[in-house]
């Protein structure tokens, strides 16, 4: 009778812990999204930087390091996206933290004007490390491989349900890319010009042959010289280029100054620091609604 | 002068036009020069030679250049075609292929080449049908 008592109990128990979701702070809302399709139930998403954000300002408050702190995995973006990540390591304690950039090959993007957030970025020369990795599919495979092995550490019992997870994941990125590649392949290669608020669209370009012409550096408190949109607005006459791209989180009013003198049209909001809401509330969301734009307006 | 008006009013009238004369000529509407049209930068081409070779017998279709159609084949387990693109940055291919038996598994390879270099080899996979956007690389 003993025996059978204590096997119920221990059932239950294992019941309890297992309906016990981890929890998974994300600093990024695309890094939420993969969590959430990689964890499905079995992970809690504790989002911190949420859509909409500009997470180039962002700086975690006092409220969101306890939240933090509560967590078992945190998931950065990394390539100094985050600059206060440092800072939130030592103030976290014992969080593992599960780092994109370090399953990433970065790209080099040229150096910013003037940065104001007095935040400090990966530097090469006159050239900065592009902390924005999810703009290639390529990328997301490789970091969602990345959150699915840490999820397996951190909860082995639940294996199966996140090789599962990342393997619909995965084939659904599989389809986008190619989605991506024949809606890309209706643009000629002289009219793949971007010409967007800063400087966050690298890895697509290099991805897909684009060239950018950004207003203003790799982060969106970079401020463009004025000697720099007069040569901006050269490029973009020289090109002739048919449409510019505000941003999600962005004050277009710069850029439409430039359509003015350029005759250039906004071409359509780009969602570059993260998701959005509505059609690109979801990774693969964001990725049709970027693109779609892009089409559209420089076709 | 103070008791000629008439005089005072063609004095007056002269130092306005003195002063008018550089004022209209910094302020008129001067056509802008042509701007330079913005020159026809030369475009040098290349040849592609393009090979695809279908497992089964097949609806083949190649476009390029924004969707600009090159090439449709009915019915053919292959084709071969030569067209001309920039030599530096050339436009993606599509390659489309419908099998005749919608129900077998279809294979397409892809072979494109300029000056007899190989510039891409690859093999499309479907089930009935293939489609994919191909970048090639400058010759």
């Amino acid at each position: 009778m003993k025996f059978l008592v204590c096997a119920v109990f221990s059932i239950l128990t294992m019941s309890a812990l297992h309906a016990q979701p981890i929890k998974v702070a994300t600093l990024s809302s695309v890094l939420a999204d993969i969590a959430r399709n990689v964890g499905g139930d079995r992970v809690e998403v504790l989002e911190i930087v949420k859509p909409g954000t500009d997470p180039h300002l962002f700086d975690p408050s006092p409220g969101d390091i306890k939240k933090i702190s509560t967590a078992r995995i945190v998931l950065a973006s990394g390539l100094g996206f985050e600059t206060y990540l440092d800072k939130l390591r030592s103030s976290v304690g014992k969080v593992e933290f599960v780092v994109a950039g370090d399953v990433v090959k970065p790209i080099l993007s040229e150096a910013k004007d003037e940065c104001q957030d007095g935040h400090h970025h990966h530097s090469h020369g006159d050239k900065v490390t592009d902390p924005h990795w999810w703009h290639s599919i390529s990328n997301v495979e490789l970091v969602t491989r990345r959150i699915r092995d840490a999820f397996i550490a951190a909860d082995p019992e639940g294996r199966s349900i996140y090789e599962a997870n990342y393997k619909a994941y995965d084939a659904k990125l599989a389809v986008l890319s190619k989605w991506v590649r024949l809606q890309l392949a209706r643009l000629p290669k002289n009219k793949r010009i971007l010409v967007t608020s800063h400087d966050a669209l690298g890895y697509f370009a290099k991805d897909h042959g684009f060239e950018v012409l950004p207003v203003q550096g790799i982060s969106t408190s970079d401020q463009p010289s004025s000697q720099k949109v007069r040569n901006l607005i050269q490029q973009i006459k020289d090109n002739q280029v048919k449409a510019i791209f505000a941003e999600n989180i962005e004050n277009p009013k710069v850029l439409q100054q430039i359509t003015k003198e350029t005759g250039a049209k906004i071409g359509g909001t780009l969602y570059a620091d993260g998701l959005g809401h509505g059609v690109a509330s979801t990774y693969d969301g964001m990725v049709r609604a970027n693109v779609t734009a892009i089409v559209e307006a420089l076709k | 002068m103070r008791g000629y008006p008439l005089l005072r009013l063609l004095v007056l009238a002269g130092v306005l036009l003195v002063l008018g004369i550089p004022v209209w000529s910094i302020t008129r509407k001067t056509p802008t020069p042509a701007s330079v049209a913005p020159v026809a930068r030369e475009e040098k081409v290349a040849q592609f030679d393009v090979t695809l070779t279908s497992s089964a017998p097949a609806k083949l279709s190649l476009s390029a250049g924004g969707g600009k159609p090159i090439l449709t084949s009915y019915d053919a387990s292959g084709l071969k075609h030569s067209f001309s693109m920039n030599e530096k940055k050339p436009d993606d291919l599509v390659v489309t292929g419908v099998a005749m038996n919608r129900g077998l598994p279809l294979a397409v390879r892809v072979v494109v080449e300029s000056n007899g270099r190989n510039l891409l080899d690859t093999t499309l996979w479907g089930s009935g049908s293939v489609e994919d956007a191909l970048s090639i690389p400058a010759p």
